[in-house]
């Protein structure tokens, strides 16, 4: 019924649309090849066309405009616009120089490009756009990584590319982003990711004319609903400002910069919903957070045929009583901080009408510490408390060098990427002082009532580590338009990475995309291709640091309480170790798809996709010393758990996305996506241990991330004359769960066994759905008349239903929560904004 | 009535039919997979006279392939069986290629860390042999941890002259003895099942 009145309320927002004012555009030249980095000023501003010569305005206000387009050697071009609501997309067809200039502005035709790049599947997201959706402070990435999920995602996360540079999940201040894409050109092989894998960034640019905006945020529990958890309405609020300014740094304007950055603070609460000895504990706690944000870029344009970009960007964090909620009690949280800083330098050559060089430099430096609130031993009984110290304290540093050069050549039929890619040139510094009093383990509360631990795990020795980690990329890509209304993309791409031995990394990728008709409303598209996984750098870490016998972590089965009393300071225990398997390879996954996509009318289309992934030879843990009888006698006795982290296992995805997007009628602007997934594997994440190592086969089930239906939908519109509302909705069914009996019963000091004949992941957790609402209002600053500043008042209301949506039921039948719910997503939260643009 | 009667026993043979005809392919399977380790071991050149450890290894074969012959009726226990039977040609093969040059042409790095890495993972098979074997209640078991042991000690001193790749195979040889005693423990003793759920 719940998610029956939230189809009606986003259909209901959707009658009450209308599109935001735009101009976007495509800029090819006379072969059809798109023209990248390309120039195109409009109005006071200007923007530079990407790998696929698109280029999009950021917001403009209704009126009269001059789109300017030119470089050597083609001729430039004015195209006056008359703007009084969204229009169309542009394609501007470029002449050489010395031919007769002949400028073609068409509203994008009717037909569908069959362009790898022009994929319906994918989601483009503007910088107009994602103003007007409702994101909670500047937390922008999770509405964005929200889309990319689903059953198409596989393993390996997703990989922010911010201006064509793949990066860690770093983000940039929410104001220097100019375009966001999703899921373009999936079969691409410039990229290690899949288009499913990628969320793709474009930052705002440079402008030969001032331009500016400035930001503020707040929110305040005043005005927020009750967390089902909580006793009472937590004390919360947030403070948010920020803002950006660009405009020309000479006369000439060839030489312009921008600058973004953001400073958010927020007071946010935790809600402990725990089983103690003494009863029920309910309390809230403080987690306040604080981040800023800076970055600058710098542009220059040399001559007609280079242009220099450089960028700085600089971002601290701070966090208090981390991990606090559920059954971590206030005294096992833990704070966090971190520095990061990021450089980075590009050129653009346009060495002749065809030739594109592109290369890019960057250098990153983290910083990462953690430290408990409390000291002492950590003491976890099973889904009913944890307390005591958290003993997390780490420390971790990281200097990563990138470099990525790409030649772009089009000529005819053909435009071939090709280049050089080091993603990954990382120093990784790490030290360790966690666990160094000992967690105690208890199965269940009855068990820690009668003082009956069935574990305890300490760690002794140096813990610090140092390593490099390397991995380099060769790829070439061909986008070959055979005919008109049949495209083919052809690419390859080499990855290499210290740490693995298996060097057949060749990842072939392809794609095709068919028209049929002279009318060209349809396009049936496929494609295929092998992505490579990259070592995680923690799995390096543990198998460096517990591989080389300084470092140990001990573990005591049914140890004494409440002093374990080691003798000799625990030297005489078996150590458990980590290590790497002498086989293990690069596991990669098969991704493939085929759907068909129809233009209903010029601004509203539809789509099907079938898609699926193997993920072949995927990481995942066992205990190569796990004992056979349930006796706790391990074949070495001399060492305790030795988890080996190989490649074995299997994932197996298959997924059917409908999708419709644009305006359905003159009301509604926007995009419905309805996707029905399945996922199997063979573990839950690469350093889960498995009940049984002897039999890995046994764990082959369903994914703890296999959602069977979901559904997303989002948009930016104008209710009305007054106001502008956008909306991001979400509902979707649960993730299953696994059923364990909370016991070690095999006695491999894990207590994570599961009845007999029950797979992992059996049980259904509870379904989400969300519905975050923005409105806004903008308005003239009267005084300053014409066309002077803006100043645009929101107002958003995220889970604006209200609605509880768990975060999932206890699978612990030692629990007394089995069953139950122990923690919610927050509620109803409302956060109010001003922001001035000028 | 009669319908419904008949379409449920219909339903029950059919289940019983497709029951009966996965264990015959399971069946099939296994006796393939007999079939091919015999060929396997039937390739294998007959060991000389003084050559005790290789002698070992043909007598060895030869009862655990006499032993998959008789555990027809038992799946499980033939499928550990054939699978010590393939570690056991396994360490054949290694034990013939520690005499050989090395022929796998492969450049992986510097050659002594890797012999040295590969001889610490021998080293912790080694390690667990004792308690496999008392597992298996093999009464050979005892022999096949003093020959792992000793195919160890033979892979150190390879080491310690520089003979890299010969060590690796010995060592490996030595590791592929212990996983035969796995296979045959796990044969004769199932695993404890985790508690039912009421």
């Amino acid at each position: 019924m719940r998610f029956l009145r939230c189809l009606l309320l986003v259909s209901f927002a959707g009658l009450a649309a209308a599109q935001s004012p735009q101009i976007s555009g495509r800029v090819v030249d006379p072969s059809g090849a798109p023209v990248q980095g390309i120039v195109v000023a409009i109005g006071g501003s200007e923007v530079v066309t990407d790998a696929t010569g698109e280029f999009r305005t950021l917001g403009l206000k209704t009126g009269n405009y001059v789109v300017k387009v030119g470089r050597a050697p083609f001729r430039p071009v004015s195209i006056p616009i008359g703007l009084t609501s969204a229009i169309r997309p542009l394609r501007i067809v470029l002449k050489l120089a010395e031919v007769r200039n002949e400028v073609n502005v068409t509203e994008s035709a009717e037909a569908v490009s069959t362009a790898p790049a022009d994929n319906l599947s994918a989601v483009t997201v503007s910088s107009e756009e994602l103003r007007g959706l409702p994101i909670l402070g500047t937390n922008y990435m999770s509405v964005l990584q929200e889309m990319v999920g689903g059953a198409g995602e596989d393993e390996d996360g997703v990989t922010v590319v911010v201006d064509g540079v793949e990066m860690d999940a770093k983000s940039v201040p929410i104001e220097a982003i100019q375009q966001v894409k999703i899921n373009r050109d999936p079969y691409t092989a410039e990229f290690t990711r899949p288009g499913r894998g990628r969320i793709e960034i474009t930052t705002r640019d440079a402008s030969t004319a001032f331009h500016g905006a400035i930001r503020a945020g707040l929110r305040d529990s005043a005005v927020d609903a009750r967390n089902a958890f909580a006793n009472a309405r937590p004390d919360e609020n947030r403070q948010l400002f920020t803002g950006y300014l660009s405009g020309p740094l000479d006369r000439s304007g060839k030489t312009s910069f921008m600058v973004a950055a953001e400073q958010e603070n927020e007071n946010l609460q935790s809600v402990v919903y725990a089983q103690t000895p003494s009863g029920l504990l309910n309390q809230q706690i403080r987690t306040p957070q604080s981040a800023t944000d800076l970055m600058v870029k710098i542009r220059r344009l040399v001559g007609e045929r280079h242009v220099f970009t450089v960028r700085f960007d600089r971002e601290r964090e701070s966090a208090e009583n981390q991990g606090t909620g559920g059954f971590r009690l206030p005294e096992a949280g833990f704070r966090e901080r971190s520095n990061e800083s990021e450089f980075r330098a590009q050129h653009s050559a346009f060495l002749s009408a065809n030739l594109v060089s592109d290369l890019s430099f960057q250098w990153e430096s983290s910083r990462r510490r953690s430290a408990s609130v409390s000291q002492g031993r950590l003491i976890s009984v099973a889904d009913a408390f944890v307390g005591g110290g958290a003993q997390v304290d780490t420390r971790s540093d990281e200097t990563e060098l990138g470099l990525k050069y790409v030649l772009s050549w089009s000529k005819g039929k053909h435009l071939v990427r090709g280049g050089m890619d080091v993603p990954d040139w990382t120093r990784q510094t790490y030290e360790d002082f966690g666990n160094r009093q000992g967690t105690y383990q208890f199965a269940s509360l009855d068990d820690f009532r009668a003082g009956r631990p069935f574990a305890f795990t300490q760690q002794v020795g140096d813990g610090r580590v140092s390593f490099r980690q390397r991995t380099v990329g060769l790829f070439i890509q061909d986008t070959i338009n055979l005919r008109p209304g049949l495209t083919a993309g052809l690419g390859l791409r080499y990855d290499r990475q210290n740490f693995i031995s298996d060097t057949n990394n060749l990842a072939p990728r392809l794609s095709l995309a068919w028209s049929p008709g002279q009318r060209q409303k349809t396009v049936i598209r496929g494609g295929s291709g092998i992505f490579y996984t990259r070592l995680n750098g923690g799995v390096i870490r543990d198998a460096l640091l517990f591989g080389r016998g300084d470092f140990r972590r001990l573990i005591v089965s049914n140890p004494l309480w409440p002093d374990p009393s080691f003798e000799g300071g625990g030297a005489a225990l078996p150590p458990a170790l980590v290590r790497m398997a002498d086989d293990l390879r690069s596991p990669y996954t098969i991704h493939y798809s085929l759907g068909v996509e129809h233009r209903l009318s010029a601004r509203t289309t539809v789509s099907a996709t079938w898609r699926g992934f193997r993920g072949v030879s995927a990481f995942r843990s066992r205990d190569v010393n796990a004992p056979w009888l349930a006796d706790g006698q391990r074949p070495d006795p001399a060492l305790g758990i030795v988890r080996q982290f190989e490649s074995s296992g299997t994932v197996k995805s298959q997924s059917l996305e409908l999708g419709v997007s644009g305006r359905l009628s003159r009301f509604f602007n926007g995009s419905i996506r309805y996707e029905l997934g399945r996922v199997m594997s063979h573990a839950d994440g690469r350093d889960a241990l498995p009940p049984n190592s002897y039999n890995l086969e046994s764990e082959w089930s369903r994914s703890n991330r296999d959602r069977r239906h979901r559904l997303r939908a989002l948009g930016t519109v104008p209710v009305g004359k007054w106001f502008k509302a956008g909306f991001v909705f979400f509902a979707a069914t649960g993730n299953p769960y696994s059923l364990i009996t909370g016991q070690d019963n095999n006695q491999d000091g894990i207590a994570s066994d599961r009845p007999a004949g029950v797979p992992r992941n059996s049980l259904q957790g509870p379904g989400v759905m969300r519905l975050d609402v923005r409105m806004a209002r903008e308005f003239r600053i009267p005084a300053l008349g014409g066309r002077g500043p803006t100043m645009e008042a929101t107002v958003d209301a995220f889970n604006v239903l209200n609605g509880v949506n768990y975060a999932g039921y206890v699978g612990n039948l030692s629990s007394p929560f089995y069953g139950l719910p122990v923690s919610a997503q927050p509620a109803r939260r409302l956060q109010f904004g001003l922001r001035l643009t000028f | 009535m009669a319908g419904l009667t008949r379409r449920v026993v219909a339903l029950l043979l059919f289940v019983a039919v497709a029951g009966q005809a996965e264990d015959e392919k399971k069946g099939r399977k296994l006796e393939t997979r007999r079939l091919k380790m015999e060929a396997r071991a039937g390739m294998m050149s007959a060991p000389s006279a003084k050559d005790e450890l290789s002698n070992f290894l043909a007598r060895e074969t030869q009862r655990l392939i006499e032993r998959s012959r008789t555990l027809s009726g038992s799946p499980y226990e033939q499928d550990r069986v054939l699978e010590a039977l393939d570690d056991l040609l396994d360490a054949r093969d290694d034990l013939v290629a520690a005499g050989q040059p090395n022929r796998d042409g492969k450049k992986t790095g510097d050659p002594q860390r890797s012999t040295a890495k590969s001889l610490e993972r021998a080293y912790f098979r080694i390690q667990q042999g004792e308690y496999f074997a008392k597992l298996s209640g093999d009464a050979r078991a005892g022999e096949y941890v003093v020959r792992a042991r000793r195919l160890y000690q033979m892979a150190r001193a390879a080491y310690d002259v520089g003979g890299f790749h010969r060590a690796t195979k010995l060592g490996s040889a030595g590791a592929e003895l212990v996983n035969v005693l796995e296979n045959l423990a796990q044969a004769v003793v199932r695993r404890p099942e985790p508690p039912v759920l009421e």
